[in-house]
């Protein structure tokens, strides 16, 4: 199994948020501490919203590349079932084709989205599974002519939203180019100090429970990347919130490459916003590397 | 989408100063303004996600039709906010919200918070979710 890890930007933002290192500060940083010279940028970092910059991006290209990384892939967001709702099939569908555009014009293998959309009130399972089948029918080919793989992007979420889901739309669709990307935090047991509840969903019901393993070794033959979210590491720089050894065995009997991006979380202010998030992301490269050998 | 409670980080997220200004140049102080920097941690998004902006200076709301939300000098009436999706605040980019009023503020120091609703996830099986706030609360001096 060949392994690269990938340090996401989310990793990293606190510097972004409180100003204390700039752009370029945080790319050297990853240069910095992670070998395999790998970045992944979140939409935040992008010039598209509400109109995409190509000069722009194509500089900003250039930039990361001037530090030795390789963009590995973007993140967006977009609520697509909202979305339709609100603005219609047509516009959700050039919406995704112009983060495909994006993420083909800075040179990055994937674009990662999260399942992450709320059932309208009323609506059922199957009419929301129809959408996002409907809509990726519609993208998979641009993906596939630009050269750009789909990862569905899942945590611990809730109501229809988990990787179960994205894995059925995954075998549903049948294409290299839609894969899963699954979050370990679907295997986090929520306890007391980190309760299973969301900044953006406030009022859901909270999860209790991680997803059973089988769920995990069941993803890994559709998962090019996955997210290795991290939230605190103890004194021996394991990561307590997961199952990690089981997780890490399952991943060295994979047949597939994987790529790992590194999502350090536990800069958030509900967790511990003090230290450094780049020494943190350090401990998650050298958790990896330890169990990848 | 990260766990927890707080979908900002508070600190300097707001200025410590408020300004008078004559935005008409009329040679009348019309209105009077502070700065706020956009440290959500899902930062960049539409205006529109932005739901309800409550002002109130020393204790006393202000009426939403005085207040506007102004970034890269493009001018919006709070009332307004919601039905935005063409505009978007960047990360840790700086807006200013503008209070309209004659003579502008009194000089001195005054308290200052602001509340707002801040909504990505409108829906869900039980219909509209309650949105998730942002309460900021300074003393600002005037200069």
């Amino acid at each position: 199994m060949k392994a690269t890890i990938s340090v996401g930007m989310w990793s990293l933002k606190q510097y972004s948020l409180k100003g204390t290192k700039t752009f370029d500060e945080i790319l050297e940083t990853v240069a910095e501490i992670n070998p395999d010279k790998h970045i992944d940028l979140m939409e935040d970092y992008v010039p598209c919203h509400s109109q995409t910059d190509m000069y722009e991006l194509l500089q900003l290209k250039k930039r990361i590349e001037s530090f030795g990384l390789v963009i590995n892939s973007n993140w967006f967001y977009t609520d697509l079932i909202g979305r339709v709702h609100i603005q219609g099939f047509e516009y959700v569908v050039n919406d995704l084709k112009e983060y495909v555009i994006v993420v083909a014009a800075l040179g990055a293998k994937f674009m990662n989205t999260p399942l992450d959309s709320a059932l309208l009130p009323g609506m059922m399972y199957e009419e929301a599974y129809g959408l996002y089948i409907k809509i990726y029918e519609e993208i998979i080919p641009f993906a596939e002519e630009h050269n750009v793989i789909i990862g569905i992007d899942t945590g611990l979420s809730e109501e229809w939203c988990s990787p179960i889901t994205a894995l059925k739309l995954v075998k549903d669709i049948g294409s290299d180019y839609l894969t899963t990307t699954p979050d370990f935090e679907a295997w986090r047991t929520p306890t007391e100090d980190m309760p299973g509840v969301f900044i953006e969903t406030p009022g859901s019901e909270e999860k209790t429970e991680a997803l059973p393993l089988d769920v995990f070794k069941e993803c890994l033959p559709y998962s090019p990347l996955m997210h290795a979210k991290f939230l605190t590491f103890d004194e021996n720089g394991e990561e307590p919130n997961y199952p990690i050894a089981e997780m890490m065995a399952l991943i060295k009997q994979s047949n597939r490459e994987h790529t790992f991006v590194i999502e350090y979380e536990g800069w958030i202010p509900d967790i511990n916003p003090h230290l450094d998030p780049a020494v943190e992301t350090k401990k998650g490269i050298d958790l990896l590397k330890r169990y990848l050998g | 989408m990260p766990l927890g409670t707080e979908f900002y980080i508070k600190e300097g997220m707001i200025s410590n100063d408020l300004r008078n200004v004559d935005t008409n140049k009329d040679g009348k102080l019309d209105h009077f303004y502070f700065s706020i920097w956009n440290q959500k941690l899902h930062a960049k998004e539409p205006l529109g996600n932005i739901r309800k902006i409550t002002l109130r200076i020393d204790g006393e709301e202000i009426e939403p039709n005085r207040i506007y939300f102004v970034v890269r000098d493009q001018w919006f009436c709070i009332e307004q906010l919601p039905s935005i999706s063409d505009v978007w605040w960047m990360l840790r980019e700086e807006a200013q919200i503008y209070v309209k009023q004659d003579g502008g503020i009194k000089s001195g120091i005054h308290n200052v918070e602001i509340i707002m609703e801040n909504q990505a996830f409108p829906f869900y099986s039980k219909g509209i979710r309650p949105a998730p706030t942002l309460n900021l609360q300074s003393e600002m001096r005037t200069v």
